[in-house]
């Protein structure tokens, strides 16, 4: 899932500008959006599910002819992406998010620093969409476990598979002594991206493999954090847990990629110690 | 004596034309032959200069020379290290062993391919290349 932030002052457009872009993208895949706000309280204590969750329920969902609306307690726009990628959208568009690590686009100018600023338009134009749209697909993808599951069930394929598998590599917390408090990831993109995709086509070429997707996160991830993401859709059971296997052992040996540790007592490369 | 004609299209590849006038007259031959000869013996390898390789580092390797790109000259990958180790020593113990032998564990690689299937340090490397050293990899 591309996912993009539209941040700008008040009136420089940027409902219309989402709006627009959502019109544009919604011909290629679907699109969700996320909107940041402020001091909003979404249900009132007089309402039924404003009494529910004054009860103190963690999630209040709301159902009717129309959708579904979740209110999650304590949760914010991680989750939110996370909701959009798991129920298959290959866009999300937040408007709001100045602060966060998305990559954005300005409308306007704006006096605060914001980060990762890919795009800087004038507030309240005739924007070229195709351009915007242009520049939302260099993005770098947001993927989580089931938006991969979500994308094989919807390949062409897809009827032959009598079994999905998935490996999850995850930053373990303690190891004999030694605490970890987090793990820093090096990847060397251009030859990653190729060897592991020359992994993917060499186990899809075994009998019964129909699709194999990997993606392995990069830069600091935190104890208990998801490392890398393995799905193996097969015709049958029998070929499908060696194909998950095969896939991670070939991951640790052939893709460059190093791991820097960071526990209590230092910092090491983890070969130092191999 | 150099002739202008042969000596204008040498100094043009090698962009050192310090000719103080036109130096299409005549009569500045000799000043173009003067820095050609002193230009000679203050830069004895300007073939090489002329082709500096990019080499990407990465992990320990990019941590210990303090960057991640290094512009070095050679055209082989011996003589590029060679280069690498002048310009950072502090490299030398990560990458060789006694006797200036490649350690067996680090990983060189010329467009992605690791120079074990090419000619090992001996392959040659020209200025489209992408070279890259690093230690074993620990990804997954």
């Amino acid at each position: 899932m591309k996912a993009v932030a539209v941040i700008g002052y008040k009136n420089t457009g940027k409902t219309t500008f989402v709006c627009r872009l959502v019109e544009k993208l919604a011909s290629k895949g679907k699109v969700g959006t996320v909107k940041i706000m402020h001091d909003h309280r979404f249900d009132s204590p007089e309402k039924d599910t404003g009494k529910h969750f004054d009860s103190g329920a963690e999630n209040v969902t709301a159902v009717s002819e129309e959708g579904v609306v979740s209110i999650q307690r304590g949760a914010g726009l991680d989750e939110a992406l996370e909701v959009l990628a798991d129920r298959g959208m290959e866009y999300a568009i937040v408007e709001g998010a100045t602060n966060s690590d998305l990559p954005k686009i300005m409308l306007g100018e704006m006096e605060e620093e914001a980060g990762n600023v890919v795009l800087r338009l004038a507030p309240c134009s005739d924007w070229d969409m195709d351009e915007v749209a242009g520049i939302v697909h260099q993005t770098s993808e947001f993927v989580t476990l089931n938006s991969m599951i979500n994308k094989i069930r919807h390949i062409p394929e897809f009827p032959l598979t009598g079994s999905i598998g998935t490996f999850t590599g995850v930053v373990r917390g303690e190891t004999d002594d030694i605490s970890t408090k987090m793990l820093e990831f090096e990847k060397y993109e251009s030859v990653a991206d190729e060897r592991i995709e020359k992994i993917c086509n060499d186990l899809k070429q075994r009998e019964g493999i129909i699709e194999v997707l990997i993606h392995h996160k990069s830069g600091r991830l935190m104890r208990g954090d998801d490392i890398v993401y393995i799905v193996v859709a097969s015709a049958h059971r029998q070929e499908l847990f060696k194909a998950l296997s095969d896939a991670i052992e070939r991951v640790k040996s052939e893709v460059p990629i190093w791991k820097k540790e960071v526990t209590m007592e230092g910092d090491f490369w983890v070969h130092d110690h191999a | 004596m150099w002739d202008s004609r042969v000596a204008w299209p040498i100094l043009e590849r090698l962009g050192r034309l310090d000719c103080g006038s036109n130096p299409r007259y005549p009569t500045t031959i000799l000043h173009v032959t003067t820095n050609f000869n002193e230009y000679f013996i203050n830069q004895p390898d300007m073939g090489k200069a002329m082709a500096a390789k990019k080499v990407r580092l990465f992990a320990n390797i990019r941590e210990k020379a303090g960057t991640s790109e290094v512009e070095v000259n050679g055209d082989t990958v011996s003589e590029i290290l060679d280069e690498i180790i002048t310009k950072y020593p502090d490299l030398e113990e990560l990458i060789f062993e006694d006797g200036k032998k490649l350690r067996g564990y680090i990983n060189i690689l010329i467009n992605g391919e690791n120079v074990q299937h090419l000619e090992g340090t001996d392959s040659a490397i020209t200025e489209k290349d992408e070279v890259a050293i690093f230690p074993p990899v620990s990804g997954g």
